[in-house]
């Protein structure tokens, strides 16, 4: 039985805000697909693996995360390993592979690759903290990356590759790079981006959503999609059409809208005051997740908590955005509102970690 | 351990984007609120005609001809389409067809659509229910992908390719065309209305608020289905090209069975429509004109009867050759034969005779009689798209007295099967023209049931002219054609043999008919056979006569005429 005592640092707030988000998601999810026979299921699908993600939540914080250091290798093949894999027996869907399919459940490589390589660079970095300099810190953590970035655009998932590459800059800049470097690097970035669009390592249509943001040869019906996101979150005004009453939802305007688009349908039947509800509860956990961090007993608990909160925070940011006309329009949910029984799972198994980390951080003063 | 310091700058980070998205999400949700909404309103309110169920048609006896049934039209939305392949792979796999095949529809789609005349949109057309829902649940994940699944109504006729002309077909707007559906368009397409509703744009569901009428044929498809039987052996046994058989009920100008070859499946019209073939699609019974021969020489004696130009005592001298305007009428035998009444007239088709007769009549009367029995004027069938044919008269600047001469046999005029068949008809039916129908009932929605009475359009010759000509032709068929003879059966007929022309150039083939009524005394029936080209003989007697033998035999029998020879 772990210490009693533990669970007077349990973070319950975060929890709090985690079950709110998750009932809001899951009515959400209910008022998106109904009428729809072929995502009836998904409200409660999302409820069970909600429930089942909680239980995992819990598991996990009870776990010391300190223990996760001694597989972090392992964890590092393995997603090597399922990246590698899923290229040559994945599921084929819309000409990407990223599927796993086991008896009727989705695996997402991925998804999962988020987490895992989380792990593996915090520790690496916190491994290597103190050593001079850190910039080869940097190099080499950026090569134990670049296979999986690798595999992962082959996919081709260019939005999950991007936020990997961002949550490792989060950990090597929380990990102590300097500010000229901090500069360096981002020109690099620049640069990398610049070279992978110029040489065609992305494809035709993720270029085309990049220029349609920019409203740059934009052809009629490119931009459906954002579209009628921004027409459903328009017509929900200030208290929105009321729940299940949204138009462009129920009329099937908005496309996945149970999925990538959950938050147009929110905007559309709770308005803005809904709407923002929901962003509220989602900054909430980011800086709860950014708090564990803050106050995390060791370097790898902190930089674990930062990797977190920095996934978390850019699914969100890219998802709303993308919905607001911010971001290009891609394949990213919204972390515990969309419907998606990967993505949910690893979420909270994310916030266990978090839990984990917030549990343990005084454990050194007893 | 490291400073906790940048966990604090990357909180501030976040919260500054998180700050962008709030206020961004305030912009459309509160300023742009009421833009945004109406252009919502708009695009959700979809118009469109209402359609409702298009009536069914049913033989005499009830049995289906043609029905309509839930179905959908998949098409291609040019302005929304983006995606071709991801779309050409959805749509093929839903309606199991070849990518290929699908891809490249819709590029042509996408290619007509920007030219100054769009062409259709449709890229499917009679998609089954479950293709169609399949299709919709795959695109709703596809967002408007610029595919479109709209319910509409497809015809069916379960009985193919039989009195498939007859019938005629309907198009994809939906408007019938050709036979009955196009002749009936209006009284069997519901009541539509525009509606606006709002609505899904991939899936519009209509709920038909009216329904068409229902039509009830003369037709008997047993009847029907032999007399097709029969002109498809015709065609093979005489290598005919096409040719038409009409039954027709003598007293009411009821049509009980009409066949055309070549026909077609109405199923398949649209595609037929669409392909090089297209003009199979009009019905040779009620639109093909053609130079009717010999046959209207019942209709030029029985003229000069009735006027009192001629009687049966009054006799001829064929010498082989009449001329008129420089112009040389000859028999078809090019013989002479000398004195010569009314029935060797008929018995020997002579053509020199004939003419003699028509000058005889003189031109006023002539062309007089020839509009009453209905040359160069519509019957009025209840049929689709049908022509007045051609009769020039002495009002017209381009007849001669030639054309009086060739009239008189049935040449240099043209008319269709139906009007050859509803002229000699009279004769059958006492002197009464009648209208000819094939709709002789239809069934409104409210319930209120409308039946056809038999229309006589004018008296054309007396009674006793009438009886006379049915004497006279009874004779001639014993005597000339008594293979057309069912056993048991009087026969009242004439054969008409005339030359094809293709393009104004006389072929060396010929178009033969023969129209016949029984009981030679009391007609019951009246029947034409038409062949187009029979290549094994091009005589009316060796070709059109025997199968006229066996419909008259089945139709008599079937339909319960009474024999009137003792065996």
């Amino acid at each position: 039985m772990p210490d009693r005592r533990l669970w007077r640092h349990f973070d319950y707030w975060l929890l709090a805000a985690i079950v709110l988000l998750l009932i809001g998601g899951v009515a959400m999810v209910y008022s998106a697909s109904r009428g729809d026979p072929v995502i009836e299921r998904t409200p409660t699908d999302q409820a069970i693996t909600a429930l089942a993600g909680l239980v995992v939540l819990l598991i996990i914080a009870v776990i010391d995360y300190t223990l996760l250091k001694n597989v972090s290798w392992a964890l590092y093949l393995l997603t090597l390993a399922s990246l590698g894999a899923v290229l040559v027996i994945g599921a084929e869907r819309f000409g990407a592979r990223r599927w796993f399919e086991l008896g009727g459940f989705d695996i997402q490589p991925g998804e999962l690759a988020k987490l895992a390589l989380g792990i593996v660079l915090a520790q690496f970095v916190a491994d290597r903290q103190g050593r001079r300099p850190y910039l080869e810190t940097v190099f080499l953590s950026g090569l134990l990356l670049a296979p999986c970035v690798g595999l992962i655009m082959l996919q081709p998932n260019l939005s999950t590759a991007i936020t990997i590459v961002f949550m490792w800059l989060t950990i090597i800049f929380v990990g102590g790079l300097e500010r000229q470097h901090a500069v360096i690097i981002t020109l690099a970035a620049l640069a990398m981006i610049f070279l992978v669009i110029e040489l065609g390592l992305i494809e035709d249509y993720q270029v085309n959503r990049i220029q349609q943001l920019l409203g740059i040869n934009v052809e009629p019906g490119e931009t459906y999609q954002a579209d009628q996101a921004l027409v459903a979150l328009g017509s929900g005004g200030w208290f929105g059409a009321g729940f299940g009453q949204g138009q462009q939802s129920q009329l099937r305007f908005l496309p996945v809208r149970h999925t990538d688009f959950i938050f147009s349908v929110i905007g559309e039947e709770l308005g803005f005051v809904g709407a923002m509800l929901f962003v509220t509860f989602l900054a909430f956990v980011i800086f709860r997740a950014l708090r564990a961090a803050w106050i995390a007993r060791d370097t790898f608990g902190r930089l674990l908590c930062v990797s977190i909160a920095a996934v978390l925070f850019l699914q969100t940011y890219i998802n709303l955005g993308m919905q607001v006309g911010l971001m290009p329009v891609t394949g990213v949910v919204l972390p515990f509102v969309s419907y998606g029984r990967s993505s949910l799972i690893t979420a909270l198994a994310a916030i266990g970690i978090i839990e984990s980390v917030a549990m343990r951080y005084k454990k050194l003063d007893f | 351990m490291i400073s906790p310091r940048r966990v604090a700058v990357l909180a501030v980070a976040f919260a500054v984007a998180v700050l962008a998205v709030v206020v961004r999400t305030a912009q459309i949700q509160i300023l742009e609120s009421s833009t945004l909404s109406s252009r919502g309103q708009f695009q959700q309110t979809a118009t469109y005609y209402s359609q409702s169920a298009r009536g069914a048609i049913y033989d005499r006896h009830g049995n289906i001809l043609a029905a309509s049934k839930a179905a959908y039209l998949v098409r291609v939305d040019p302005r929304y389409i983006t995606d071709t392949e991801t779309c050409a792979f959805v749509v093929a796999q839903a309606m199991a067809r070849p990518v290929e095949e699908t891809r490249q529809r819709i590029t042509s789609i996408i290619a007509g659509s920007k030219t100054p005349t769009p062409t259709s949109t449709i890229l499917y057309y009679n998609v089954p229910p479950q293709a169609a829902y399949l299709l919709t649940s795959t695109l709703d994940s596809l967002g408007r992908a610029g595919i479109v699944v709209q319910p509409t109504w497809a015809r069916v006729y379960p009985q193919g390719l039989i009195a498939g002309p007859l019938l005629g077909f309907v198009s994809l707007q939906p408007a019938g065309y050709a036979g009955v559906e196009g002749f009936y368009d209006r009284e069997l397409s519901a009541q539509g209305g525009m509606r606006k509703e709002r609505a899904r744009l991939d899936l519009m569901v209509i709920t038909p608020t009216h329904s068409g009428a229902d039509l009830v044929l003369t037709l008997d498809m047993a009847l029907q289905s032999y007399v097709e039987k029969q002109l498809t052996a015709a065609l093979t046994e005489y290598e005919a090209a096409g040719g038409t058989i009409i039954v027709m009920d003598t007293r009411t100008g009821a049509v009980l069975a009409a066949a055309s070859a070549p026909g077609y499946d109405p199923n398949f019209a649209i595609d037929i429509a669409n392909s090089p073939d297209a003009n199979r699609l009009i019905d040779p019974a009620v639109s093909r004109l053609y130079e009717p021969g010999s046959v209207v020489k019942v209709v030029t004696i029985a003229a000069a009867l009735d006027a009192g130009a001629t009687t049966t005592a009054t006799l001829y001298q064929d010498d082989g050759r009449f001329v008129v305007a420089g112009k040389t009428i000859r028999n078809s035998d090019r013989a002479a034969h000398g004195k010569v009444d009314i029935e060797d007239t008929l018995a020997r088709s002579l053509n020199v005779v004939a003419a003699q007769i028509a000058f005889d009549l003189g031109p006023e009367k002539f062309y007089h009689y020839f509009n009453l029995f209905g040359f160069g004027r519509k019957t009025g069938i209840d049929l689709a798209n049908e022509p007045a044919g051609l009769l020039r008269t002495p009002n017209d600047v381009q007849w001669s007295k030639v054309d009086l001469a060739t009239n008189s046999f049935g040449q240099g005029m043209t008319a269709s099967p139906y009007q050859v068949i509803n002229a000699l008809n009279a004769i059958a039916n006492d002197g009464v023209l009648m209208q000819p129908y094939v709709v002789r009932q239809w069934r409104k929605p409210d319930g209120a049931v409308v039946s056809k009475q038999p229309t006589p359009m004018a008296r054309v010759v007396s009674e006793q002219t009438a009886r006379l000509m049915r004497e006279l032709m009874q004779i001639a068929t014993r005597k000339s054609t008594p293979d057309a003879l069912p056993k048991g059966y009087t026969v009242a007929g004439k054969t008409g043999t005339a030359d094809w022309y293709l393009r104004g150039v006389k072929q060396d083939t010929t178009i033969v008919t023969f129209v016949g009524f029984l009981p030679a005394q009391q007609p019951r029936l009246t029947i034409l056979v038409k062949l187009d080209q029979p290549k094994k003989n091009r005589w009316a007697a060796y070709t059109t006569v025997p199968v006229f033998r066996r419909v008259a035999a089945y139709a008599a029998y079937l339909l319960g005429v009474p024999p009137d020879v003792k065996q």
